[in-house]
């Protein structure tokens, strides 16, 4: 199946988007061309996923299962869907259970869809850790069914979480994400604060405070808890300058605060993620070469 | 048309009516009138007959609030909630959700208005006649159901609709009690309603002309099936 992009950024393109059975795409695209996205893609014929969750609240999960088997007509079994996305409760009914809970109903019927295009929107916001561990599980089965899975997210780290082999849609049409460019810069330790830009204002951030960067359209961005603010260097340059403070390049396009990691999580073979200790947990993608000389790292931290 | 999709919306829609407290309750309601009814015997002939109108009224009860507004709810709560967005993927599958959920309430109607007539046992009750009027006047309140279900946004909005249509076509022999000049214009107008040609046929004096009116009635609302389904196809 083919999406063509200028249906979703309204710009004129010959790019398409090409959904391959068996194959995974996880691409980034702005928060506010999602609801284009679903809108375009549902209409395409592709079963979309978008956050919302939408069951019948009056039943319980096994109904569910069973309901959308039999409407589907699918082989797969509900015990086994039971016991793979590790239901416990299956007598509850829906109203009644938390939202991580009913979430892995949305996985299960992504398994039993007839449909050979699945698309999920922002699968990562809102939900737990357990969740994902299944969500990855789910993208197997997926690709064992011999269909297509499109995740949309609107966070760069996020698109990470499904594949280290990330697309962004901006203006410019579909690309790949790569490497932030190197280029020379003058690299300065023993410094306490970095210099930012917020608008109009100069603002000089203390490093320690900083949680990690990112680059994204050849812009650094610094994360400061709830704060995001450009930084006038790139990432290459940041790394130089910030490697002293016990800073790592964990992803070609982030680097982290070490003492600011709480834990790693490996999601399935290849892709891993940090977890910052803040509020929201961010989720920092952690390259594959890159899996053991962090942890050494951390360790000698 | 798929049978296995009609069954898992059957099997689904029949635990969902089970569990609204809305829907479940309709069922008893007429159930809990019969038994009245048969107790009071209101309006009891010397023999312990039970007058027409009274068996013509609950078979209203029942087509209006379980028949009708049961299926109405329930297309209702899935336009409301939007449930039916991951499923509806080709056209031919809002017949199928219909089918599902037309057996459930069918399923409804026929156990509430068993159970209601088995309490009063009239004579003469269970005749050819008597349960081909009772399928049309049944289809005619199915197809109204169907059609304002697929028109309204939400369950709110079916209150609306669950209590005129009540009043009108399921209430009809009550006009008696409002009106009491037998040749008045409206007791005519309402002599072709179609509760009315249900009640003629089971009184046992009715040709062809009741189950033409009948199916005329059906044909009507059959029409508003079909207006619905498009106005519902060019929304989407």
């Amino acid at each position: 199946m083919e999406i063509e992009v200028k249906n979703l950024t309204g710009l004129r393109s010959d790019e398409k988007i090409k959904m391959t059975a068996g194959e995974v795409l996880a691409v980034q695209i702005p928060y506010e061309r999602l609801e284009v996205f679903a809108e375009t893609l549902q209409n395409a014929g592709v079963h979309v996923f978008s956050g919302s969750l939408l069951y019948y609240k009056r039943m319980n999960l096994k109904v569910h299962i069973e309901y959308l088997r039999k409407w589907y007509n699918s082989p797969l079994k509900t015990d086994d869907l039971v016991r793979q996305f590790n239901i416990t409760d299956v007598s509850t009914r829906l109203s009644k259970l938390s939202r991580a809970e009913i979430q892995k109903l949305t996985y299960i019927h992504a398994l039993l869809s007839n449909n050979k295009h699945i698309v999920f929107i922002d699968p990562f916001i809102n939900t737990v850790n357990d969740n994902i561990h299944l969500f990855h599980k789910m993208k197997e089965q997926l690709v064992n069914q011999g269909k297509s899975l499109f995740v949309a997210a609107s966070r760069l780290e996020d698109a990470f979480i499904v594949q280290p082999d990330v697309m962004k849609l901006t203006e410019q049409g579909l690309q790949v994400v790569e490497t932030a460019d190197n280029t020379e810069e003058d690299s300065i330790s023993n410094v306490s604060k970095i210099k930012v830009k917020a608008n109009d204002k100069t603002i000089f951030v203390t490093i320690e405070d900083i949680e990690y960067l990112e680059s994204q359209d050849g812009k650094t961005y610094i994360n400061l808890g709830s704060e995001k603010f450009v930084m006038e260097s790139t990432l290459q340059g940041a790394e130089e300058q910030l490697e002293a403070h016990g800073f790592y390049r964990c992803h070609r396009s982030y680097i982290v605060n070490l003492h600011k990691v709480k834990e790693i999580i490996t999601w399935s073979k290849n892709t891993y993620s940090v977890i910052i200790s803040n509020p929201e947990k961010a989720k920092i993608p952690l390259s594959r070469a890159k899996f053991n000389e962090i942890q050494e790292k951390l360790v000698k931290l | 048309m798929n049978m296995t999709r009609a069954m898992a919306i059957f099997e689904k829609d029949l635990k969902e009516f089970m569990k609204n407290m809305m829907l479940f309750t309709s069922v008893l309601i007429p159930i809990l009138m019969a038994v009245f009814f048969s107790r009071v015997g209101i309006g009891a002939g010397a023999e312990g007959e039970m007058p027409p109108e009274i068996l013509g009224i609950l078979a209203g009860v029942v087509f209006s609030a379980v028949l009708f507004s049961g299926i109405m709810t329930m297309i209702a709560e899935e336009n409301e909630k939007d449930t039916l967005r991951g499923l509806l993927q080709s056209p031919a599958t809002i017949i199928d959700i219909i089918l599902g959920k037309s057996m459930v309430v069918i399923l409804m109607t026929v156990i509430s208005l068993v159970a209601s007539i088995v309490i009063i046992s009239p004579e003469n009750y269970w005749t050819l006649e008597n349960i081909i009027s009772l399928v049309l006047a049944g289809m005619f309140f199915l197809n109204m159901g169907i059609g304002l279900g697929l028109v309204v946004k939400s369950v709110a909005t079916t209150s609306v609709y669950i209590i005129p249509i009540m009043f009108i076509f399921g209430f009809t022999p009550y006009i008696e009690m409002l009106i009491t000049d037998p040749d008045s214009i409206g007791i005519k107008i309402a002599e072709y309603f179609p509760i009315y040609q249900h009640m003629f046929v089971l009184e046992g004096n009715a040709g062809a002309v009741e189950f033409i009116v009948l199916a005329a009635w059906v044909a009507v609302s059959f029409l508003l099936v079909l207006w619905a389904f498009n106005k519902r196809k060019n929304d989407e």
